[in-house]
């Protein structure tokens, strides 16, 4: 097995352009068509491009294709996915501009580059010289922002988690950073209402406050509560809007709240305190502060001595990448609650920022290496383990 | 009778089954080359080249070769162009001894030289939503229909500003110059949608008979020229549903409008349609406002063209042709 990868790292140089191109196109083609899941289309007619027909469309959206040469139905297999986000951009800005050492554009170091690698690499095992003995899945998993964000990835790892021995989430930029732990994060709309108000009225009544008054209040409190050094907390609001224009008095203002930890019991801790500050808060200014939890993701992490993500570490350290273990994408901790190892990983450098986003081009063979040979470890240690019998199927 | 133009005129999806073309390209056994005129289009050529050669050479072998023909930029086309597997010409270096003017016409001109395709597609280097379409469906005409010899492209042009991309707008030279001429001189050429598009193939057949004019003529005098020669029965068109690229401002574009004037003029007399009973006027002349005062700009614009490739014997011998101007 090791020989066949041996021959395809020689071949990773030569997918580089289609890597770039295939970025790029998903990235502005995704914004022109009128498809109602642009992304899967895109995926899906590339694939079908290159004589790879037998992928599988879920309901959730996600689409899979599985290579499995080790012609065995209950064998376990390495599961490779990415994320796919829809990308908020407008056409003007999602366009695309290619210097020899660097592709710059919104968009491009996210889905756009995990797709395609993903796309790349699959079309590279099954045209060059598939493995044998390799088992993988290739997973595209639509990504919505916060609500139902985790329920593709959720439904899929559902339906096969009894066939996943690990898995590898494809990022773009990270290379070096294997994330392998998350951070637990609930999300909270806290709405509050106040009596209508006019300019007049605030004359009568000193003490009246509007609703943004009453969130801003709940706000300051929060974030001035002095959270133990260790825990991790964070508060972090992320949006705070009133159904107000300029020079009117708004009734009803709502705020969207994130609590992350790097651990459960302070996470729960924290939203303990958060539930009893606004209970605090609407007794005192006798006003209605409804709160609602749009999600909560526990925190998840493997063991640092895990040995998938020591092989992991390994794996970048014989390819010469520097490495930093790290976060991982929440997403993740859909496989990492149910046990399956996950690792994240990125395949060059580049920057995410509201000025300016744009990858590096010359990393990306580098990161590209790497990423196939964990893929060979990984079948690695998956035999291993079905030797050792620590694989009970 | 219907429109010849409009009955050859096709969306770029009928051509989207790029295997079948490559088979058919393979049947006639056809070379095909593509070029990019540039002058300083570092910010658009990297990508360009990228997606159409990865598309249309490595991963289906529908064009041979992919060139940049450059007018001396003084940015990174060239070396941005080379990176991503353009073999990189500088136009003044091609035929040096016919010497050199800088414009696109003179780049298309001299790439039939250096070129070796049967057929020859032209694309502009400063388009901002590149895709395989914008070649293969020139090309899908082409291949599919052996009476056509020269195809144009046409799109929605919206406007790229600083505000963003308005839906409406473009192709203004066509509508308020173009389109009126033609209505009055040469209507069988007023079903061409985008006549101006800088996207257009055609086969070195008919394109090594054809003058070029240096500047922007270059477009107007191939139909022109086509439509004398040949009629309409040769020319298509081809849907490419949007174009994104930078857009000109007015003052560009009414330098743009001088040019084409000067080839139209031309062909009118050369064809017999009109007679001019004296010389026209070879400056361009724009109104500047300088503190409250208005000042005359001349711009000189000297109407150059570029005789048929044919009659260079350098050509002749390359392409092992025998002088035949049709």
């Amino acid at each position: 097995m090791h020989d066949t990868f041996e021959r395809l790292y020689s071949r990773l140089g030569g997918i580089r352009d289609s890597i770039l191109s295939d970025a790029i196109m998903f990235n502005q083609f995704t914004s022109e068509t009128r498809a109602k899941q642009p992304e899967q289309e895109f995926i899906t007619r590339k694939l079908e491009e290159l004589n790879i027909d037998d992928y599988e469309v879920d309901e959730a959206g996600n689409v899979s294709v599985h290579l499995n040469t080790t012609r065995d139905l209950i064998e376990k297999s390495l599961l490779l996915f990415v994320q796919i986000h829809r990308n908020k951009f407008s056409i003007a800005d999602r366009f695309i501009e290619l210097s020899a050492e660097r592709a710059y554009g919104a968009g491009i170091a996210e889905s756009a580059l995990a797709a395609s690698v993903l796309i790349n690499l699959l079309h590279l095992l099954r045209s060059a010289a598939p493995p044998s003995g390799a088992d993988i899945i290739f997973l595209f998993s639509p990504a919505p922002e916060h609500e139902g964000r985790f329920s593709a990835l959720e439904s899929f790892v559902e339906r096969h988690q009894h066939h996943l021995a690990a898995a590898v989430e494809v990022n773009g930029i990270a290379l070096g950073e294997i994330g392998y732990r998350s951070v637990g994060e609930y999300t909270l709309d806290i709405r509050s209402r106040t009596p209508l108000m006019e300019w007049s009225d605030t004359i009568k009544q000193i003490d009246a406050v509007s609703a943004m008054d009453v969130l801003t209040e709940l706000a300051s409190r929060l974030k001035s509560i002095g959270w133990p050094g260790k825990s991790g907390v964070f508060i972090n609001i992320a949006n705070l809007t009133s159904n107000m224009k300029l020079h009117k008095i708004p009734n009803k203002a709502m705020m969207r709240l994130d609590i992350m930890a790097h651990d459960n019991s302070y996470l729960d801790f924290a939203k303990n305190v958060v539930d009893a500050t606004v209970a605090k808060l609407s007794k005192e200014l006798k006003t209605v502060i409804e709160m609602k939890e749009v999600m909560h993701i526990p925190s998840n992490t493997m063991m640092e001595n895990h040995p998938f993500l020591q092989k992991a570490i390994e794996t970048f350290k014989v390819n010469n990448v520097r490495t930093k273990l790290g976060l991982i994408n929440d997403e993740a901790t859909v496989l990492l609650s149910r046990g399956i190892p996950c690792i994240s990983t990125g395949v060059t450098r580049g920057e995410v920022a509201l000025e300016e986003e744009y990858i590096e081009i010359q990393p990306l063979e580098s990161g590209l290496k790497v990423l196939t040979s964990l893929i060979a470890v990984t079948q690695l240690y998956m035999s291993e383990r079905k030797e050792d019998g620590t694989d009970e199927g | 009778m219907r429109d010849n133009i409009l009955k050859n005129t096709f969306h770029h999806s009928d051509f989207s089954d790029i295997k079948k073309l490559v088979a058919l390209k393979e049947k006639q056994g056809l070379k095909i080359s593509l070029a990019f005129p540039t002058l300083n289009e570092e910010k658009t050529i990297g990508k360009e080249i990228l997606i159409i050669k990865n598309e249309l050479v490595d991963r289906h072998p529908l064009l041979d070769e992919i060139a940049v023909i450059d007018s001396d930029s003084t940015d990174a086309t060239r070396e941005i162009a080379a990176e991503f597997g353009a073999n990189v010409f500088v136009s003044s270096e091609i035929l040096p001894q016919y010497g050199a003017y800088r414009g696109k016409g003179e780049n298309l001109w001299k790439s039939l030289y250096v070129l070796e395709g049967d057929i020859i597609v032209w694309i502009d280097a400063d388009i901002n939503n590149i895709h395989p379409k914008f070649v293969y469906g020139l090309l899908g005409a082409l291949l599919n229909h052996e009476k056509l010899e020269y195809v144009k492209a046409f799109y929605e042009r919206p406007i790229s500003g600083e505000h963003g991309i308005r839906r409406s707008g473009g192709g203004r030279v066509t509508e308020i110059l173009t389109r009126p001429v033609f209505s009055t001189f040469f209507p069988e050429l007023a079903s061409l949608i985008q006549p101006l598009s800088g996207e257009y193939a055609g086969r070195r057949s008919l394109l090594e008979q054809l003058s070029f004019s240096v500047g922007y003529g270059v477009e107007i005098g191939h139909l022109l020229d086509i439509f004398k020669t040949r009629g309409t029965e040769v020319l298509g068109q081809v849907d490419l549903d949007m174009r994104i690229h930078r857009n000109q401002d007015i003052r560009s574009l009414s330098r743009m409008s001088f040019a084409l004037l000067n080839t139209v003029l031309k062909r009118l007399e050369a064809y017999g349609k009109i007679t001019l009973n004296e010389k026209v006027n070879t400056e361009h002349i724009a109104i500047n406002v300088e503190e409250e005062r208005h000042i005359l700009e001349k711009t000189s614009m000297v109407p150059l063209e570029r005789p048929p490739m044919m009659t260079l014997e350098e050509y002749r011998k390359k392409f092992k042709r025998g002088l035949d101007l049709g």
